[in-house]
């Protein structure tokens, strides 16, 4: 079975490709230009959760770059007097305005898995639908492989032995009836 | 006295469980179940669905139960009929020493190795091709006014054909929307860039009008 793509995590300093397999999720790492893969195998899942958050880090840093532009945009404005420079500037600034603007009212679905060895995290900004597929995918997948395990397993265990035959008991000797 | 690499160990802590999605506060078992979960460390809600792993029992079986007849002996194990051999030394190995990664059955001694040199598949970090042949099309679209693109634009050609090989062997697509649009722009940077190349060249030799 072919690789399907699941989901990214992409950030600040993280690019992730997260993909499923028939017996586990893969991660695909890029630092650099180097890729290392993780499994997070779904007869070992212990959690997966999800939840919607803005990304405080995100946020930040487009705060951060609007702020430097649009303090540039007031400096020349008030060093010159002429609105024009200003403008070009701080135009500079709308695509971070955007950006927190679309994050704050969107904000992004996180479905992070947890094993009892790795762990995996996806990350949706539109798709929101698909992200609820995909934690039911998940969550079948993982609960499907551990009943599979499970199954195995009992057939693994000793059949028990038959109890012996139980010896025919005396009469009963009721108590005369007085 | 830490030294630097120590203290940078200590920092980067090994994973070991769940942890709260939001603020990374280690989850203990009372707090791993399914529902509306609200972690006690920031009080934030999350959505769960908590498993019980079940640990996968392997049968082992024995020369004794087996039979010496047609039963080979593990490598490591005497009394343990073999199951498998590893795919890299060729030992017989019985369920106990099987260590499949998802590449194969490996012995304990060659999973020990194979770790150590960096060998084992799942343990590799493998260059990436593709973003590499993504950088140098971008980086030739900069470029391409310096009559560097025929050179960015070869080097996305080559880099995308290894990618492709790369992906095409992790079992994916490698004709994705990327994928085309890096090769589509490698070959702009290249015709393109080597034609505004001969037409600068032939202006500043002035044999263009």
């Amino acid at each position: 079975m072919s690789r399907i793509l699941l989901g990214r995590n992409t950030g600040l300093g993280i690019r992730e490709k997260v993909y499923e397999t028939a017996d586990a999720i893969e991660v695909d790492t890029t630092d650099q230009y180097e890729l290392s893969r993780k499994r997070v195998l779904f007869e070992d899942i212990v959690l997966v959760t999800y939840h919607r958050e803005v990304g405080g880090g995100y946020v930040g840093a487009h705060v951060l770059i609007a702020t430097v532009f649009l303090f540039i945009a007031a400096a020349t404005a008030a060093a010159q007097g002429g609105w024009l420079g200003a403008l070009i500037v701080g135009a500079f600034a709308v695509p971070s305005i955007v950006a927190i603007l679309v994050r704050t009212l969107l904000q992004v679905d996180v479905i992070s898995v947890y094993s009892r060895r790795a762990r995996a995290k996806i990350r949706f900004t539109f798709r929101k639908e698909l992200a609820r597929e995909v934690y039911g995918r998940i969550c079948a997948k993982a609960r499907q492989t551990q009943r599979k395990i499970e199954e195995e397993n009992r057939a693994l265990e000793p059949e028990p032995e038959p109890l012996p035959d139980a010896e025919t008991l005396p009469p009963s000797v009721t108590s005369p009836s007085a | 006295m830490l030294t630097s690499a120590q203290k940078k160990r200590q920092i980067v802590q090994p994973y070991d469980g769940p942890y709260c999605p939001r603020c990374n506060w280690k989850l203990t078992a009372d707090w791993i179940r399914t529902g509306t979960v609200r972690c006690p460390d920031c009080n934030r809600d999350f959505e769960a669905t908590a498993f019980k792993p079940p640990e996968r029992k392997v049968r082992i079986a024995q020369v004794a139960t087996v039979g010496p007849d047609g039963a080979n002996v593990c490598a490591n194990h005497a009394r343990n009929a073999a199951t498998t051999s590893c795919t890299r030394c060729g030992l017989f190995i019985c369920a106990l020493c099987d260590l499949n990664v998802g590449t194969g059955s490996i012995c304990p001694s060659c999973f020990d190795r194979a770790r150590t040199e960096g060998s084992l598949p799942t343990a590799t970090k493998t260059r990436d091709y593709y973003a590499q042949a993504k950088m140098a099309a971008i980086v030739g679209l900069f470029f391409g006014f310096f009559l560097l693109g025929p050179l960015f634009g070869t080097l996305a050609l080559i880099y995308q054909a290894k990618g492709r090989k790369q992906i095409r062997a992790h079992g994916d697509d490698p004709w994705d929307a990327g994928s085309i649009t890096v090769l589509v722009i490698a070959i702009i940077l290249l015709g393109g860039g080597a034609i505004y190349d001969v037409l600068i060249i032939l202006s500043m030799m002035g044999k263009l009008h």
